[in-house]
């Protein structure tokens, strides 16, 4: 009972902390923006290092370090607020490169201890990787636990096993489904277009298809043996060709996510603006839902047991 | 095994040569594919880039209508039941493949030269990269589609299931063959087809090998 | 709505969340009906 409370807070918790978390850049961030827009503010974080003075326009000039521990002066509009016992704050900012000083258009809140970093082009719309990438993984990983247990039956002969394989289709579905959803209604904002067909929209697109196949495949069989090898066998063909989707072609044609061929900053499957906050983060959401999916295997195993109990009985 | 194998794909052929039923039928869609497209073409130019999808649409679905045959036959005649007895899984899966091979090759020599010949829009760059990538992407589409004839064979709505279960399987094909078609079409340079012709290897390769290897349990019931 | 979402992109994470939820949320539902038969 108990890790079930704690799986639903684990999970609540790090949506919560994901979605409220601050996105704070660096004064480097501020400087890249300002490269392509003078008017674009982005929201960074610093630490007050000299208190400083009226400006000559009635604002007020201070001098401030951000993370990296570089320096800039900071110009605010009126005397910011708690400027006396103030050690840092968050800010909506923009970098004035004629006078040389960061231009603060408006105080968020005093300096963050946690924050997410500052991803140009991504922004808030970063912080998706904590529930659309978790989905997919879960996609692949339901497949490939389907897949293994499509092979015990072969080996074994157990009908049990061929339940199992097909509960793990399912819930593999589920989580197909939603990473489509979500990952195209993302791609709406951020790159234009609900679908563009870059490589892994394809390969998660396949997989949807393999999964409607054998679901497909196991209607179309009566008899539960017949119908348990052949599902089994062909989820074995499926998952053979599937690797040249997730890893294969992703690398050879040009994409818009992280780890296509013409994106040269970044590892296999993350943006290189990921830092270790972020990767905590994602990676005990992933071992979140992989707790649920456990959990769900759990119930429809539980439930098909009383399913062949009744059917025992009324035998 | 080799001669078991090699005696099942005479004995198709044969029966094939005798009845007629794949080829008549095979030759009927693809003359009726390509006439709907050219109706839908008068007029218009195309790139050749454009008609290498159309190319493959047809390759594709003449495969997708033909070549379940081959195990459907002998489901629908009753005589697996004889097969399973007198031949071992592995020269029944081999002489299959073997006569699903010789279809689809010589059904997509058919439906290129045709397509060569009716589409003027439609011309090579590269004829020596271009047949290589028909060869591979046949030979690809023969051994994926011999396994899945298999299994639907024991299914039971056969047709429908058929491309139904082919697609996702064929998809990193037919993308890489339409990929490195469109550089045999437009492009000079043999080179950039590589990592396309690397995976059209590789993809035959695995499918071959995984298909030997699980011909078994879908063979015997 | 577009427009808003366009500029507030925090709610374009959060309706992602939703619809994660509400996926979950149906494939429970469908459990507990599947349970619902048997009893």
């Amino acid at each position: 009972m108990w890790w079930k409370i704690l799986l639903f807070f684990w999970i609540a918790v790090l949506s919560a902390v994901a979605i409220v978390t601050p996105i704070a850049g660096t004064l480097g961030d501020l400087a890249g923006v300002a490269q392509w827009s003078e008017t674009k503010m982005i929201p960074m974080r610093f630490t007050v290092t000299d208190r400083g003075g009226a400006a000559d326009d009635g604002g007020w000039l201070l001098r401030g370090a951000d993370e990296d521990g570089r320096e800039a002066d900071f110009h605010f509009a009126t005397r910011p607020d708690g400027l006396d016992q103030a050690e840092g704050y968050l800010v909506l900012a923009r970098y004035d490169t004629e006078e040389h000083r960061v231009e603060v258009a408006e105080i968020l809140g005093d300096y963050p201890a946690f924050a997410f970093p500052f991803i140009p082009g991504l922004e808030e719309r970063a912080k998706i990787i904590f529930f659309h990438v978790p989905m997919s993984w879960m996609t692949v990983v339901a497949f490939l636990v389907s897949m293994w247990f499509g092979i015990q039956y072969l080996r074994k002969k157990d009908l049990e096993d061929d339940f199992r394989s097909a509960v793990s289709a399912g819930l593999g579905l589920l989580f197909c489904i939603l990473a489509t959803t979500t990952g195209s209604l993302w791609a709406k904002f951020n790159w234009g277009s609900f679908w563009n067909w870059d490589p892994r929209q394809t390969s998660i697109f396949v997989l949807l298809l393999v999964y409607g196949a054998y679901f497909a495949l196991r209607s179309a069989i009566e008899v539960d043996e017949k119908r348990a090898s052949l599902s089994a066998v062909y989820s074995i063909i499926a998952a053979a060709t599937v690797p040249f989707f997730i890893f294969i072609m992703p690398r050879i044609m040009p994409g818009l996510h992280p780890g296509s061929a013409d994106d040269t900053g970044s590892g296999p499957v993350f943006s290189s603006g990921m830092d270790a906050g972020m990767r905590v983060v994602l990676y005990s959401m992933l071992l979140g839902y992989l707790v649920l999916y456990a959990w769900l295997m759990r119930i429809q195993m539980r439930l098909h047991r009383i399913k062949l109990k009744r059917a025992d009985v009324a035998l | 095994m080799i001669r078991q194998a090699i005696a099942i794909f005479t004995k198709d052929l044969m029966s094939e040569l005798r009845t007629r039923y794949a080829i008549n039928a095979l030759l009927m869609f693809v003359v009726v594919t390509l006439a709907v497209i050219m109706f839908s073409l008068v007029g218009e130019s195309l790139s050749p880039g454009a008609l290498t999808g159309m190319l493959w649409v047809v390759m594709f679905f003449a495969a997708m209508s033909g070549l379940s045959r081959s195990f459907v036959a002998e489901e629908e005649r009753g005589t697996t039941m004889t097969l399973q007895l007198l031949a071992s899984p592995m020269s029944v899966y081999l002489g299959k493949l073997l006569f699903n091979l010789l279809l689809v090759v010589a059904l997509n020599i058919f439906i290129v030269l045709l397509f060569l010949l009716v589409m003027d829009q439609f011309t090579v760059a590269q004829p020596d990269l271009f047949w290589t990538v028909m060869l591979l992407g046949s030979v690809g589409i023969a051994a994926a589609t011999a396994i899945i004839a298999a299994i639907i064979a024991k299914a039971n709505t056969k047709g429908t299931l058929f491309p139904v279960l082919s697609f996702p399987v064929l998809l990193p094909l037919l993308m890489a063959g339409i990929a490195a078609t469109k550089v045999a079409v437009e492009e000079p340079v043999w080179d950039n087809a590589l990592p396309e012709l690397q995976m059209l290897a590789s993809y035959i390769v695995v499918v071959v090998t995984v298909s030997f290897l699980l011909f078994d349990f879908v063979w015997k019931d | 709505m577009y427009e808003f979402l366009e500029q507030n992109a925090i709610y374009v994470v959060m309706l992602i969340v939703l619809m994660i939820w509400t996926g979950l949320f149906i494939y429970l539902f469908r459990i507990d009906r599947q349970l619902k038969e048997l009893e």
